[in-house]
């Protein structure tokens, strides 16, 4: 349980999740929700039994945005804080070491949806529904990455109009990946990051930066940079070993 | 903050303080030093009573690179566990939230001037010597650092040879900001890190970011980022006081703009 216990966690064989639990205010973002998940997030970077994390709230409803109390500043300092927790929330996922799944239900929305866009991969259930109402009170909503996501003009219909899709219509658009059968959501979400865990961990983690890195390079540099990657890994006796057991089995030769 | 091992830590007028100190091994980075120099790093970029870092040796030497000796002697899977812990230390330094200030004294071959590059500024002694000597071991040097201070030509000189250079040909091609006398590089580089964190840790991390941001964004981009920052500190609190300040300063004869300005005489 973190800190301002707005979530709860459990870790089991490689794969972390983290609920988001505020039931009373349906996962709604505070401060509190938003220094949680960087304190939660963090102990996991360095923790060798997780390969890859789940984010969800219930089967329900995932977040339903901005928690309209936390704009009830009573001075300038609670009002940087807030600033701070969201900035270090959302740099927490971008910046992730490890691969991040966001498996979402329900409403959807704002702030909640910007927590999925900045996960790497987005499943969600049959109900559920998402937008970006920012721009409806006059917010900005975060543009990227929502637009490497899902292309620029799918991404400017969302934000410039605020309009709720459902998960059909986000799964059309590339907004989620995969939606998971009716009450499914967490299993859904658990065995996929359960794949990701059985793979070969450092690997996972390295390729998660490439896949980061390479996004801000030209093609030849991302090229150079994706081909010392491989070579690196190559070097390792443990990589090698691994494939000549592979010759091994499939039988030298053969095929 | 914890107690280190081979630093010394402390916090004077809003300037953290982190003088390596492990003479045996003149600061060479060995696993330690990078572990205590990341956790301190870690433990500032949110303290408020820390505007601005100092990295510092002392007035004979900083940090005499990577530790040659781990290089030489661990395993294959030793050195792939060293290279990452370097590449933490790096992203740490290079990405800190806050301005940060070098102070190198003696040589300071390969990785000890790398950690100066990878800082905002470096103050260097007339003792110092600086080289992306890597190369000499069939090792690279950190290219960008030195690309981002000096630009390509002076830049692909020092990595290809690993020739070192002086303090003041350092401060020819741009590669330190300040060169001063043997024996005052504390004092000189601590006065310079207390200037800048005079500007307060809210103001720190805002600058900062702008220093490590703007210079990937197109001219528009950049333009259009920057003056909403300021729009962002008009509405805020810190700006509506020293406006003020400013102000009065200024109808007294006493501006604010000026005051450490050295006029021609």
């Amino acid at each position: 349980m973190a800190k301002h216990g707005t979530m709860r966690s459990e870790v089991k064989g490689g794969v972390a999740t983290l609920f988001l639990d505020r039931p009373d205010k349906k996962n709604a973002l505070s401060t509190e929700l938003f220094e949680d998940l960087v304190e939660t997030l963090s102990a996991w970077r360095r923790d060798d039994s997780v390969a890859a994390v789940v984010i969800t709230g219930t089967e329900d409803y995932f977040s339903a945005g901005l928690d309209l109390d936390t704009m009830n500043w009573k001075s300038e300092e609670e009002r940087l804080r807030w600033y701070d927790a969201t900035y270090y929330g959302y740099l927490e996922l971008l910046e992730y070491p490890k691969p991040t799944i966001a498996a979402v239900a329900g409403p959807t929305f704002g702030g909640g949806c910007d927590i999925a866009v900045f996960c790497d991969i987005r499943i969600s259930s049959p109900n559920a529904r998402f937008g970006f109402p920012q721009i409806r009170f006059g917010l900005t909503p975060f543009v990227d990455p929502l637009q490497r996501i899902v292309g620029q003009s799918q991404a400017k219909l969302l934000v410039l109009t605020g309009r709720r899709i459902d998960a059909p219509e986000a799964l059309r658009i590339g907004l989620i990946d995969e939606i998971a059968p009716e009450g499914r959501l967490l299993a859904t979400a658990q065995g996929m990051a359960a794949e990701i865990a059985s793979t070969t961990v450092p690997t996972v983690v390295r390729t998660t930066e490439m896949l980061r890195r390479s996004w801000a390079m030209d093609p030849m540099a991302a090229y150079v940079y994706g081909h010392v990657q491989y070579r690196d890994v190559h070097w390792n006796p443990e990589i090698s070993d691994r494939m000549l057991a592979a010759r091994a089995k499939v039988g030298a030769g053969s095929r | 903050m914890a107690d280190f091992q081979y630093l010394i830590t402390n916090i004077d007028e809003g300037v953290g303080i982190l003088q390596l100190h492990h003479p045996e091994k003149r600061n060479a980075l060995g696993w330690e030093l990078h572990e205590e120099i990341i956790a301190a790093l870690r433990a500032w970029e949110n303290d408020d009573a820390v505007s601005c870092v100092l990295f510092i040796g002392n007035e004979d030497y900083f940090c005499s690179g990577w530790r040659v000796d781990i290089l030489n002697t661990t395993d294959d899977d030793g050195r792939r566990r060293f290279n990452d812990l370097a590449l933490a230390l790096m992203k740490a330094i290079y990405d800190f939230g806050k301005p940060s200030v070098a102070a190198v004294a003696g040589v300071a071959p390969g990785y000890g001037m790398d950690v100066a590059n990878m800082c905002d500024i470096t103050v260097a002694s007339e003792n110092a010597l600086f080289g992306s000597t890597q190369v000499k071991y069939a090792m690279n040097g950190f290219y960008h650092g030195l690309m981002s201070r000096v630009g390509k030509q002076h830049a692909r000189r020092l990595y290809y040879t690993g020739d070192p250079i002086d303090a003041h040909e350092a401060l020819r091609i741009g590669l330190v900001s300040e060169v001063t006398p043997v024996g005052e590089l504390r004092s000189r580089s601590l006065t310079l890190a207390k200037q800048i964190a005079e500007m307060g840790p809210e103001l720190a991390k805002i600058f900062k970011g702008v220093a490590l941001r703007a210079s990937n964004m197109d001219h528009l981009g950049a333009l259009q980022y920057e003056l909403t920052v300021t729009q962002d500190l008009l509405q805020r609190g810190i700006f509506r006081e020293r406006i003020a300040r400013g102000f009065d300063r200024l109808k007294a004869g006493d501006s604010v703009a000026i005051e450490r300005a050295h006029f021609p005489q």
